[in-house]
C-alpha cells in the first residue's frame, strides 16, 4: 500500500464522508424518510398530511441550490477554495439533514460563511450578511451550530485543485508535450473543478487525485492518460516474480512485487477505470450548464414544482432557523449551570443530591473509588 | 419472592416488620393511613417514617402514639417497637430508595477499607463484590429473612471486631478531604497571589520604562552614550521570576555559578536502556511518496516567480513545500477505491490489501526461523 | 519504501479508543415509510425508542455522545471546561472531555481558536500528537472535545520545578525527540502550530510528550496569500514574525522548539522578551543582530527594526559555555535552529536527521523519563484548561490571541 493511499484513509474525508453509491442513495432515503415521520408527526394536530418530496426530488433540489450557491460564492469574489468547501458542506449536510427540515436558502449562507471560516478567513458576520438581501448576521449565524454537527465536526475538505498543480508540473516535466496544450488543458480542467465535481456527488465517491485526473481527461484524455500511465510504470508483476526464484533473491523479490503491486499495471488499470467512471460522473454538469441549463427555462420546469411542494411540507418548528436557535439558547442557558456544577449526565435525577451522602468532592481520587457504593444508591441491583 | 427488585416491587419492604404490605409512596397518597386524615382537612400534614420499619404516618400520629414514650408501631402486623426520636422526614418519596439508601450508608460506614488497603487490585474487587453481595441481601431479601438475618449479623460482627479499623480509614478518609480541602485553598490563594503579583510587576514595569525612557530621553538629549546606556539598563530588567536576559559575555559562568545550571550534578540514571537497536528519531514513520519523486527544481513559471519574489523568500515562505504539497495531493488517494473498500467494510484497506499485508508480517517474523540464511540479506533490502 | 507503520494503522482502528469509523448504516432505522412514500402514521411506532424524532444527523451525534460518560469536572477556564471521562463500554478507557464554551467577545459565531483545533487534530494522527478522539455536541449547543487522557502534567513543569526534577542529557534527548516527530508530522501533513512552548507539550501517562493546542494552528499557506504574524507566544516567536513577514514557512515552528531545547538545558527561559522591541532586544543580545549579510533582504521585511550596536552572530564556542550539557552534536543542532535567516534554518525533516539522536547518551525511554507521581487529575485540568487564550497565568500567549483575532477579521 502506497503511504500516499494510506496517509489518505486518514482523513475525515475517507473516514466519515466517503460512500459507495448504494450507501449514499441509502442514507438519503433514510434521512428523507426519516424527516418525513417527524414532519407528519408535528403536522398531524394542524392539517391533513401534505405530499412530501422523494429523495430524488430533494437531491434536485440540492443540486438547485448547490449552483446557488456557488453563483453566490462567484459574485462575492470569494476564494476558490472557500466556494469549494462551502459547496461541500451544503452537500455533506444535506446528506443527513433533509431539505423539508431546515431551509436550505439560509443554510447555503451559512455554509459560505462557515466555509470561509474553515479555510482561515474569518469575514465579520455582519458584513457578510450584508452582502445579501433582507439577510442579518443572526440569520446567517442561527444555522451554524446545526451545520457543525451535520458535518460531524469535520471541517477539513480536500479539493483536487492543489492536486492539479501538481499533474500540470509533473506534465511539464515529461519534456515532450507542447506547453500551449498543457496550458489550455490546465485551464479548461480548472474550470471543470471548479463546477462539475461540486453539483455532483464526486466528493463523496471518488478521491481529490481521481477527480482532478477525470476533470484533466475531460479537457484532454491524452494528458491524463499521460500522467497514470507514467506514475504507473512498473513492467508487469509476472515478469519480476520469474526473475527471481531462488531462495537468495527472496526478499528482494518480495519487495520488487510490492513495488509492481504499488505503480504496476493491475494498478494503473484500475485507477484507469475508476478516473473513468468519475469522468462520466462530471461530464453530467460540464461548467457551461452553470449559465446555460441552471435557471434557464428548462430547469425552472423541473424544480418549480418541487420548491412549491417544499413550501407545503416544510417542517413547521424547524424552518425558522433564528428561533430555532434561540429556543435552544434559552433551553441551554436554564440547563447549563446545572450539569456543569455536578459534570455528571449519567446521574440525572440524582444530581444535587449530593448534600444528603456528604459532599465527596473532595477526596482524594482513590478514596472516592470507595465511597462510590453510598453515592450510588442505584448503582448495584441495577 | 425473587431477589430481583425489578419483581419485588416496593410492597416488602417491611424489612423490620417483615412482610407488612403496602408501604406507600407519600406523595402518591395524601392521606394518613393510620389517622385517614386527608391533605384537603390539613394542609400542612407531614408524613414522618422510622428507619426501624419504614411505615408512613401523619406527625399528628407520631405525636399522639409515641410522644409518652416507645410504644409498638401502629400498622397492623408490624411488631416493631419505635420511639419518637426515631422517626425523620423522608428524602425520597419512595421509600425502598430511602432504605436502600440508609443501609448502603450504614454498611459503607463499616466498610470503609481503600484500595490500598489490598495486596492486589483483584482483592480489592472480590471484596468490593463481598461487600455489594452483602447489601444486596440488607435490601432486597425481603421475603428471605433468613438471608437477611445472616448478613445482619455479619455486619455486626465484622463492625464488632474491627471498631478500630473503622475507625482508623474514618479518619483517614476525614483527613484526605481535609487535606485535599486544604490543598485547594491553598491553591486558590497562590493563584490569587500570582495575579496580584503579576499585576504589581505589570504596573512597575510599565512605571519603569515611562522613568527609563524619559532617562533615555534626558541621556539622548545631553549627547553620545546614550544607546549603550539603555541597552545595559534593559539588561538589567528581566523578569523576576525568569533568568535574567541573557548577556552578550560571560553569561554561562554567572548563570552556572548561581546553580541554576542544574543540569550539572544531576542524579545518575540508572544506566543507558538496554540497546534495542539503534535509536530511530522518526520512529518509524516514513513519508517519502512511493508514487513520485520530489524535485528540487520544477517547471512553473508561476512557482519561479514566488520564488524570486523577496516578500516571500525573506519570510522563509518555500515554494518547495507548495510543490510538495502540490504533488502529494496529485498522488495521493489515486489507489483508494472507495466503491470497493466502503462496501467491503474493510476500514483502510480492500481485503486483498489486508491478506498481503498480514502474510508480508509474517513472513518476516518467521524468517529466521524458516530459513537461517535469511539473515545475511537483511542488510541489502534497502541497499 | 513502504513499510511505513501507517499500514499497521487499520488494526489500530478497531481498538475501542479509535477515531469513529463505524458507518452511520448500520443502525437499522425503524421509521421506515412504505413504499411508495407516503408516511406511515408515527404514531404506531415504538415510541420508546431513543432516536424517536430525531434526524439522521442528531442520531449520529447522539451515538458519538453516548459512548462517553462524563465523570468530575477537573478544571475551569474562560474558553472551555475540562471533565474527566470514560468509555461507557469499558471504563478503564480514560479521555478528557473539554467542553467549549459559547464564547461571548467573538460574536461570529464558532471562535476561531475552535475551529481550527478541531479542524486539524481530526486529520492528525501520530504519538506525539495530542489525539482528539471524538467530537459531540450536547443539547446546550456547546461542543465537547474527546481528547486523550493526559494525566502527567507538561514540560513547563519539569522544566521549572528545578528541586522536584532532576534531569539529564540522555531525558532531553528523548523528549526533543518526540516534539521533533510531532512537529515534522504536523509539518509532513502541512499544518504550521504556531504556538509551540512548554506548557503546550503535555506528558502522556506512559511518558510520551505530545504536542497539544492547536488553536492557532493553518495548513501552508498556498503562494501570494498572506497569514498574520501575531502568533506564536512572544519568547518562543521568531524574528521573522516579529519583523511582520506575512509568507512565512514551516521554519518558524522550528525557531520555536529551538527555543524549547535551550530552555530544557538552562531550566529558565532562553529569551524572555518583555515586549515586541524588547524581544528583538533579546535575540540580537543572545544569538546576533539580523543584518542584510546574514540575512539577505531583512532589512526591507515590514518590521524590521533593531536597536543599539550590531552583535556578530555568536559561534559555537558561546553556545558550548552554556549548553554544552547536550554535548557538541546537542549544541549544532541548537544552534541550526536558531539560525536568524528562516531559508537556511534546519527544517523538522533534517532535524530528525541531525547525527544528535546516534551520539551519546541514547535518549532514555519512556519509562524511565522523570515523571509526576501525583496529583496528576488536577493537573491535567490546570494544564488543559491552559489552552484557554485569555486565561492570565498562560504567560505571553494572551499577547498573540487578542491581537491574532483582530488582525484575522480583517
Amino acid at each position: 500500500m502506497a503511504s500516499e493511499d494510506a496517509r489518505y484513509r486518514q482523513s475525515t474525508q475517507y473516514r466519515l464522508w466517503s460512500f459507495s453509491p448504494a450507501q449514499l442513495s441509502s442514507m438519503r432515503e433514510k434521512t428523507n424518510a426519516l424527516a418525513q415521520s417527524n414532519i407528519s408527526e408535528r403536522l398531524l394536530s394542524t392539517r391533513a398530511l401534505p405530499e412530501f418530496l422523494t429523495p430524488a426530488e430533494e437531491l434536485q433540489l440540492l443540486n438547485f441550490y448547490t449552483i446557488d450557491l456557488l453563483r453566490a460564492g462567484n459574485f462575492f469574489n470569494l476564494r476558490t477554495d472557500m466556494r469549494a468547501t462551502a459547496a461541500v458542506f451544503l452537500r455533506r449536510f444535506y446528506l443527513t439533514n433533509s431539505i423539508m427540515t431546515y431551509p436550505p436558502t439560509d443554510m447555503l449562507k451559512t455554509c459560505l460563511f462557515f466555509g470561509c471560516k474553515a479555510e482561515g478567513h474569518y469575514p465579520s458576520v455582519g458584513k457578510f450578511a450584508e452582502q445579501f438581501p433582507n439577510t442579518t448576521g443572526e440569520d446567517v449565524l442561527a444555522g451554524e451550530f446545526l451545520l457543525c454537527q451535520g458535518l460531524r465536526f469535520a471541517f477539513d475538505v480536500k479539493h483536487p485543485f492543489r492536486a492539479l498543480e501538481g499533474a500540470i508540473m509533473e506534465l511539464r516535466r515529461y519534456g515532450n508535450i507542447e506547453d500551449s496544450r498543457i496550458s489550455s488543458a490546465h485551464s479548461r480542467a480548472r474550470e471543470i473543478l471548479k463546477f462539475s465535481p461540486l453539483v455532483t456527488d464526486a466528493y463523496f465517491h471518488y478521491t481529490p487525485s481521481q477527480i482532478m485526473l477525470a476533470a484533466l481527461s475531460l479537457a484532454d484524455q491524452e494528458l491524463a492518460e499521460r500522467v497514470v500511465h507514467e506514475t504507473f510504470h512498473h513492467p508487469a508483476l509476472s515478469d519480476g516474480a520469474a526473475a527471481a526464484p531462488t531462495r537468495e533473491n527472496r526478499k528482494g523479490a518480495a519487495a520488487a512485487g510490492e513495488r509492481a503491486r504499488l505503480v504496476g499495471a493491475e494498478m494503473r488499470d484500475r485507477v484507469l477505470e475508476v478516473v473513468n467512471a468519475c469522468r462520466e460522473v462530471l461530464a453530467k454538469e460540464p461548467p457551461e450548464r452553470m449559465t446555460a441549463y441552471w435557471g434557464t427555462p428548462d430547469s425552472n420546469q423541473i424544480t418549480r414544482p418541487l420548491l412549491r411542494k417544499l413550501k407545503k411540507c416544510h417542517d413547521p418548528d424547524r424552518w425558522n432557523l433564528v428561533e430555532l436557535q434561540r429556543a435552544r439558547r434559552e433551553q441551554a442557558a436554564l440547563k447549563e449551570d446545572a450539569e456543569d456544577d455536578e459534570g455528571n449526565g449519567a446521574r440525572g435525577s440524582l444530581d444535587g443530591d449530593g448534600a444528603v451522602f456528604g459532599d465527596a468532592d473532595g477526596r482524594d481520587v482513590k478514596r472516592r473509588k470507595v465511597a462510590k457504593a453510598p453515592e450510588d444508591p442505584f448503582g448495584g441491583p441495577l | 419472592m425473587s431477589r430481583k427488585p425489578a419483581v419485588a416491587p416496593r410492597a416488602s419492604i417491611g424489612g423490620g416488620g417483615g412482610g407488612v404490605p403496602g408501604a406507600l409512596a407519600i406523595s402518591s397518597d395524601d392521606m394518613c393511613p393510620v389517622c385517614k386524615t386527608i391533605r384537603y382537612l390539613n394542609k400542612d400534614m407531614e408524613f414522618l417514617i422510622n428507619p426501624e420499619c419504614y411505615h408512613p404516618m401523619c406527625s399528628n400520629c407520631v405525636n399522639r402514639l409515641f410522644n409518652d414514650g416507645p410504644n409498638q408501631c401502629p400498622y397492623a402486623g408490624c411488631h416493631q417497637t419505635l420511639r419518637r426520636k426515631g422517626f425523620r422526614s423522608a428524602f425520597f418519596g419512595d421509600l425502598t430508595v430511602e432504605r436502600e439508601v440508609d443501609i448502603r450508608r450504614r454498611v459503607a460506614a463499616v466498610f470503609n477499607q481503600v484500595e490500598d488497603d489490598f495486596e492486589t487490585l483483584g482483592d480489592y474487587n472480590d471484596y468490593l463484590q463481598q461487600v455489594e453481595d452483602l447489601t444486596f441481601d440488607l435490601v432486597f431479601s425481603g421475603a428471605d429473612e433468613g438471608r437477611r438475618r445472616k448478613a445482619e449479623a455479619n455486619l455486626q460482627q465484622w463492625e464488632a471486631e474491627h471498631k478500630a479499623d473503622i475507625e482508623r480509614n474514618k479518619k483517614a478518609g476525614r483527613e484526605a478531604d481535609e487535606t485535599a480541602r486544604r490543598r485547594l485553598a491553598a491553591e486558590r490563594e497562590a493563584a490569587r497571589q500570582r495575579r496580584l503579583e503579576a499585576a504589581r510587576e505589570a504596573e512597575e514595569e510599565r512605571l519603569e520604562r515611562v522613568r527609563s525612557n524619559e532617562e533615555a530621553l534626558d541621556q539622548l538629549a545631553k549627547g553620545d552614550g546614550a544607546a549603550k546606556v539603555q541597552l545595559k539598563r534593559r539588561g538589567q530588567q528581566g523578569r523576576p521570576v525568569a533568568a535574567p536576559a541573557p548577556e552578550a559575555d560571560g553569561a554561562a559562568e554567572v548563570t552556572g555559578a548561581a546553580g541554576r545550571l542544574s543540569i550539572r550534578g544531576l542524579k545518575e540514571k540508572k544506566r543507558a536502556p538496554e540497546s534495542t537497536g539503534p535509536y530511530d528519531p522518526f520512529a518509524g514513520y516514513d513519508f517519502h511518496p512511493d508514487r513520485y519523486k520530489l524535485r528540487d527544481a520544477f517547471a512553473s513559471d508561476w512557482l519561479d516567480g514566488f520564488a524570486r519574489d523577496p516578500k516571500h523568500s525573506t519570510g522563509g515562505y518555500d515554494v518547495r513545500e507548495y510543490y510538495a504539497r502540490a504533488m502529494f495531493d496529485a498522488f495521493s488517494g489515486m489507489g483508494v477505491f472507495i466503491g470497493d473498500e466502503k462496501e467491503t467494510g474493510s476500514l483502510d484497506m480492500s481485503a486483498r490489501e489486508v491478506a498481503d499485508f498480514g502474510a508480508g508480517m509474517a513472513a518476516e517474523q518467521s524468517g529466521p526461523v524458516v530459513a537461517p540464511s535469511i539473515r545475511m540479506e537483511v542488510d541489502d533490502v534497502f541497499a | 519504501m513502504s513499510a511505513s507503520p501507517l499500514v499497521a494503522y487499520p488494526t489500530d482502528t478497531l481498538k475501542v479508543n479509535s477515531r469513529p469509523t463505524a458507518s452511520p448504516l448500520k443502525r437499522p432505522i425503524s421509521a421506515a415509510p412504505s413504499s411508495d412514500g407516503t408516511p406511515r402514521p408515527p404514531v404506531q411506532a415504538q415510541p420508546t425508542r431513543p432516536h424517536a424524532t430525531m434526524d439522521l444527523a442528531e442520531q449520529m451525534n447522539d451515538d458519538e455522545k453516548r459512548k462517553w460518560v462524563k465523570g468530575k469536572k477537573l478544571g475551569e477556564g474562560t474558553y472551555a471546561n475540562v471533565f474527566a471521562a470514560h468509555l461507557r463500554t469499558d471504563p478503564s478507557q480514560k479521555a478528557a472531555i473539554k467542553k467549549i464554551k459559547v464564547q461571548k467577545e467573538y460574536r461570529d459565531g464558532m471562535a476561531p481558536d475552535a475551529l481550527r483545533e478541531i479542524k486539524h487534530l481530526q486529520e492528525l494522527n501520530h504519538p506525539n500528537v495530542v489525539r482528539l478522539i471524538s467530537v459531540f455536541s450536547s443539547k446546550d449547543q456547546n461542543l465537547n472535545l474527546v481528547l486523550e487522557y493526559l494525566p502527567l502534567g507538561d514540560l513547563e513543569d519539569l522544566i521549572r520545578n528545578v528541586n522536584t526534577y532532576r534531569y539529564g542529557a540522555a531525558d532531553i534527548k528523548a523528549w526533543m525527540g518526540m516534539l521533533c516527530r510531532g512537529v515534522w508530522f504536523c509539518h509532513e501533513n502541512f499544518v504550521l502550530h504556531r504556538d509551540i512552548k512548554p506548557n503546550n507539550i503535555l506528558i502522556a501517562a506512559n511518558g510520551e510528550a505530545k504536542l497539544a493546542d492547536f488553536g492557532l494552528a493553518r495548513s501552508f499557506s498556498d503562494p501570494a496569500i498572506p497569514m498574520t504574524t501575531n502568533v506564536i507566544t512572544r519568547w518562543y516567536r521568531p524574528p521573522e514574525l516579529l519583523f511582520g513577514a506575512r509568507h512565512y514557512s514551516g521554519a518558524v515552528d522550528v525557531w520555536s522548539v529551538g527555543l524549547v531545547f535551550a530552555e530544557l538545558i538552562i531550566r529558565s527561559p532562553f529569551l524572555p522578551g518583555d515586549s515586541e522591541i524588547n524581544q528583538i532586544d533579546c535575540i540580537c543580545r543572545a544569538i546576533g543582530t539580523p543584518t542584510e549579510e546574514n540575512w539577505p533582504g531583512v532589512t526591507k521585511l515590514p518590521g524590521y527594526a533593531v536597536a543599539g550596536e550590531t552583535v556578530p552572530v555568536y559561534g559555537k564556542d558561546a553556545y558550548m559555555g552554556r549548553f554544552g550539557a547536550v554535548g557538541a552534536d546537542g549544541v549544532d543542532l541548537l544552534m541550526k535552529t536558531l539560525v536568524l535567516d528562516p531559508r537556511k534554518r534546519i527544517t523538522a525533516r533534517e532535524m530528525l536527521e541531525h547525527k544528535w539522536w546516534r551520539s551519546e547518551p541514547k535518549p532514555t525511554r519512556n519509562e524511565d523519563l522523570p515523571r509526576k507521581t501525583k496529583g496528576g487529575l488536577e493537573k491535567m485540568a490546570a494544564d488543559l484548561k491552559r489552552v484557554n487564550p485569555m486565561e492570565e497565568d498562560n504567560r505571553g500567549a494572551k499577547v498573540a490571541r487578542k491581537l491574532d483575532f483582530g488582525a484575522m477579521k480583517k
